[in-house]
C-alpha cells in the first residue's frame, strides 16, 4: 500500500504499470469475491442438509403437543435459503418443518433446533440462558462455540465441512445423540 | 466288442465288478463334491452379502455428512476378512465414495484392480448392497471376494475321492476274486469236463459237486445228457454190432444164391442145348406124326424160350462182375460210331436216323464197355419197338451239369404207359411190348451199371409219341 500511494505523484511510464497493477488488483479482488460468494453458497447448502440429517440421528424427547417440527435461525444466514427448500419437501418423523427467524434471545420460542449465524450479534450466554434444559439443540458456525456450550459446532477442516459435538450439551439439553453421528463428529469436551 | 467276448469269464467278472464298483463311487465322490462346493459357495455369498448390509448401515452416515475418511476407516475394518478383496462405497450418482484394496500377497497391484471387477475367474463373489434411507437412495456398498479356501477344498477333496476310488476298486477286486471262485471255478471244472469227454469219448464221466445254482443245473443237465448219450452210445454200439451181423449173413446168402442162380443157370444151360438139339433132329427125321405136329412146335418153342431165358440169366451174371471196371476218358461221338456199326443191319433195315450232337460235352470219365453197352441198349430198344411204318429218329446229345454228364436219348418209339409200368421200369425180365421178341434185360442192365457208377436215370415217356431217358452220369475224375 505504501508503495502503491508513492507511486501516485509521478507522471511516469511507472504509472501505466500502477493502473495495470491496479487493474489485476480489481479483477482478482473481484473474481474471489465471487468465487467466495459461489463457495459460501455451497457451504450452506451443505450445512442446510447436514442440519436435516443430525434431525435422524437425534433423539428429542416426546412432546406431545408439537406438531410441527422447529428450526430457529438466529442472525440473518444465507442458510435460509437452502433450508427453505428442504423445508418444501421433507418431513421429520412425520411432522412438518417450520422455520422461524429470530433477531433477540428474548424473541426466542421453543424450537427443536437453534441455528446461530456467525452474524449474530446476539451474545452466546444469553441464547443458552435461553434455552437450557428445554430440549433445544443448537447449533452454531463458529470457532470454539462447541467448548463454549453448544451442541453441535460446524468447522471447516482441510477445506471439508466438519462437525464438533458437545456430547454434555447434548445430554444437557435433553436430547441423545446416536453414536454414529459422534463417530463421524469431533467430541468436544 | 470282440475282445472283451474272448476273455476268460473270471476276468470279465472282474472286470465288470470293479467297474460297477468304480462308477458307483465316482458318481458319489462327483455329487458331494460338487453339493459341497454349491454349499460352501452359498455360505461365501451369503457372507459376503451380509457383510455387505453390515458395511452398508455403518456407511449410511458417512455418506450423509459426506465424511469420507470415516467411511474409508470402515471400510479398512475388512482386512479382518482374508476373502474380501475389493470394498467400494459408492455414492448415489455412482461416484467413488471410498475405497478399500486388500494388498495382494503377490503381483503388482494394478494389474489386480482391473482384475477384480471382471469376476470372470471362479470363486470370484460380488455382493451389492444398496443404501437407503426413508426410501432416500443414498448411494451403493460394493464387496469383491475370493473365495480362497475353495480351491484348497477342491484339492482336499480330489485327493479323498481319489483315495476312496482306489479303496473301493482294490476291495472290489479281492471281493470279486474270493467271489469268482464260487462261479468260475466250477464253470471252469466243467469245461474241464466238457473237453475230456469230447477228447476220450468216455461218456461215463460225470461232474461231482453240483450246487443248487444255474451252474448246479448246468452241471446237473451236463450229467443227465451224458447218461442219455452213454445209454445211445450203448445202444447204438449193440445195434450196430447186429446189423454187422445180419449184414455179414445176407451177404453169405446172397453169395450163395449168386452161385446157385449161376450154378443152375449153367448146368441147365447144356441139357437144354442138347434138348433143343434132338428136337430139332427130331423135326429134321420127320419123326412126329401130323396129328402130333401141333404139339411138337408148342414144345420146340418153349424150349428155344428156355433156351433164351437161360442165356439172358448167364448173360446177366456174367455182366455182373464187370461192375467193378475202371474208369476211363471216352470220346463220346467215337463210342457211338462203334455202336452204330455194330448194329448197322438193325439201323439199315429200319432206316433209322441217328442224329448225335456231343458239342456241349464231348467227353464223359466211365468204364468203356459199360458206356457202350448203354448205347446199344437203347439205340436197339429204340429201332425195336418202332412205330410202325414209320422210320424211328433217334437224337442223341450231352450237357454237364455238375459233377453230372447228363445223356438225353430221345426216340419217336411206342412209348411206355407209365401209369402202369412206373415201378417196373428197370425189372429184370420186364417187358411192357410183347409183339417183337425181347429178354427184358435191356433196360435192368442200364440201370445196373449207371446206378452201381454212382448216376441216376430219368425216364419221359408217352405211349404213341415217344420216350426220353436222361441219363446221370457220374463224371468222377480219373
Amino acid at each position: 500500500m505504501k508503495n502503491y500511494r508513492s507511486h501516485t505523484y509521478k507522471e511516469t511510464p511507472a504509472k501505466r504499470k500502477l493502473y495495470k497493477t491496479l487493474l489485476w488488483l480489481f479483477v482478482t479482488t473481484f473474481s474471489f469475491t465471487s468465487f467466495r460468494q459461489k463457495d459460501q453458497a455451497k457451504e450452506y447448502n451443505l450445512k442446510a442438509a447436514f442440519i436435516y440429517n443430525f434431525t435422524r440421528y437425534i433423539e428429542w424427547k416426546e412432546s406431545s403437543d408439537q406438531n410441527e417440527f422447529i428450526i430457529g435461525v438466529i442472525g440473518t444466514s444465507p442458510i435460509n435459503d437452502p433450508l427453505a427448500e428442504i423445508v418444501k419437501t421433507e418431513m421429520v418423523d412425520n411432522k412438518k418443518i417450520i422455520v422461524k427467524q429470530f433477531s433477540k434471545p428474548a424473541d426466542i420460542t421453543f424450537c427443536h433446533i437453534l441455528f446461530i449465524s456467525d452474524k449474530s450479534s446476539v451474545p452466546l450466554d444469553d441464547i443458552l440462558a435461553k434455552t437450557t434444559g428445554k430440549g433445544t439443540l443448537i447449533i452454531s458456525e463458529q470457532d470454539g462455540y462447541a467448548g463454549l456450550g453448544t451442541a453441535i459446532n460446524f468447522v471447516i477442516v482441510n477445506r471439508k465441512l466438519k462437525f464438533e459435538a458437545n456430547v454434555k450439551a447434548i445430554n444437557a439439553a435433553g436430547l441423545t445423540a446416536s453414536s454414529q453421528l459422534l463417530k463421524l463428529a469431533i467430541i468436544v469436551k | 466288442m470282440p475282445r472283451f467276448k474272448n476273455i476268460s469269464i473270471k476276468n470279465k467278472l472282474i472286470f465288470i465288478q470293479t467297474t460297477t464298483a468304480f462308477i458307483a463311487v465316482l458318481v458319489c465322490c462327483i455329487f458331494f463334491v460338487v453339493n459341497d462346493i454349491r454349499t460352501f459357495k452359498d455360505a461365501g455369498n451369503r457372507k459376503i452379502y451380509s457383510l455387505a448390509r453390515i458395511v452398508g448401515e455403518n456407511a449410511i452416515p458417512t455418506l450423509q455428512f459426506l465424511d469420507q475418511d470415516a467411511a474409508t476407516q470402515l471400510l479398512y475394518k475388512l482386512n479382518k476378512e482374508p476373502d474380501i478383496t475389493q470394498a467400494e462405497v459408492l455414492d448415489k450418482n455412482g461416484k467413488l465414495f471410498a475405497r478399500y484394496l486388500r494388498e495382494q500377497p503377490s503381483g503388482d497391484s494394478t494389474n489386480h484392480k482391473q482384475e477384480l471387477p471382471s469376476n470372470a475367474t471362479p470363486g470370484q463373489l460380488t455382493a451389492r448392497y444398496k443404501l437407503y434411507q426413508e426410501k432416500e437412495f443414498l448411494g451403493t456398498v460394493v464387496l469383491y471376494a475370493r473365495l480362497n479356501d475353495l480351491n484348497k477344498i477342491i484339492v482336499g477333496y480330489v485327493k479323498v475321492a481319489s483315495l476312496v476310488l482306489l479303496t473301493a476298486i482294490l476291495s472290489a477286486l479281492i471281493i470279486s476274486i474270493f467271489l469268482q471262485r464260487s462261479i468260475v471255478f466250477r464253470l471252469l471244472r466243467l469245461v474241464t469236463k466238457t473237453k475230456e469227454v469230447a477228447k476220450t469219448g468216455n461218456y461215463s464221466l460225470r461232474v461231482a459237486g453240483t450246487g443248487n445254482d444255474e451252474i448246479g443245473t448246468l452241471a446237473g443237465g451236463f450229467n443227465a445228457m451224458l447218461e442219455q448219450i452213454e445209454k445211445m452210445d450203448r445202444y447204438l454200439k449193440e445195434t450196430n454190432a447186429e446189423l454187422k451181423t445180419y449184414s455179414i449173413n445176407l451177404e453169405s446168402k446172397n453169395r450163395e444164391l449168386e452161385e446157385f442162380a449161376y450154378i443152375s443157370s449153367h448146368d441147365m444151360k447144356s441139357p437144354i442145348t442138347s434138348l433143343y438139339g434132338m428136337l430139332s433132329l427130331m423135326q429134321q427125321k420127320e419123326v412126329v406124326k401130323p396129328e402130333h405136329r401141333h404139339l411138337f412146335d408148342l414144345a420146340i418153342n418153349s424150349v428155344r424160350q428156355m433156351q433164351k431165358t437161360i442165356n439172358a440169366l448167364n448173360e446177366i451174371i456174367a455182366f455182373r462182375k464187370t461192375l467193378k471196371i475202371e474208369r476211363q476218358q471216352i470220346d463220346l461221338a467215337e463210342a457211338l460210331e462203334e455202336v452204330k456199326l455194330r448194329i448197322v443191319d438193325q439201323i439199315s433195315t429200319s432206316r433209322a436216323v441217328i442224329q448225335a450232337d456231343f458239342s456241349k460235352c464231348p467227353y464223359v470219365n466211365f468204364p468203356e464197355v459199360h458206356l457202350k453197352s448203354i448205347f446199344q441198349n437203347l439205340l436197339t430198344n429204340a429201332i425195336k419197338y418202332k412205330q410202325k411204318g414209320k422210320p424211328p429218329v433217334i437224337e442223341i446229345s450231352t450237357k454237364s451239369e455238375g459233377n453230372f454228364v447228363v445223356l438225353e436219348v430221345k426216340d419217336n418209339g411206342l412209348g411206355i404207359d407209365m401209369n402202369r409200368f412206373k415201378d417196373k421200369l428197370f425189372g429184370l425180365f420186364q417187358r411192357f411190348h410183347t409183339h417183337t421178341e425181347g429178354t427184358g434185360i435191356g433196360l435192368h442192365m442200364i440201370h445196373s451199371i449207371v446206378e452201381s457208377y454212382g448216376g441216376r436215370i430219368y425216364l419221359e415217356s408217352e405211349e404213341n409219341r415217344g420216350t426220353i431217358f436222361k441219363i446221370y452220369l457220374d463224371n468222377a475224375p480219373l
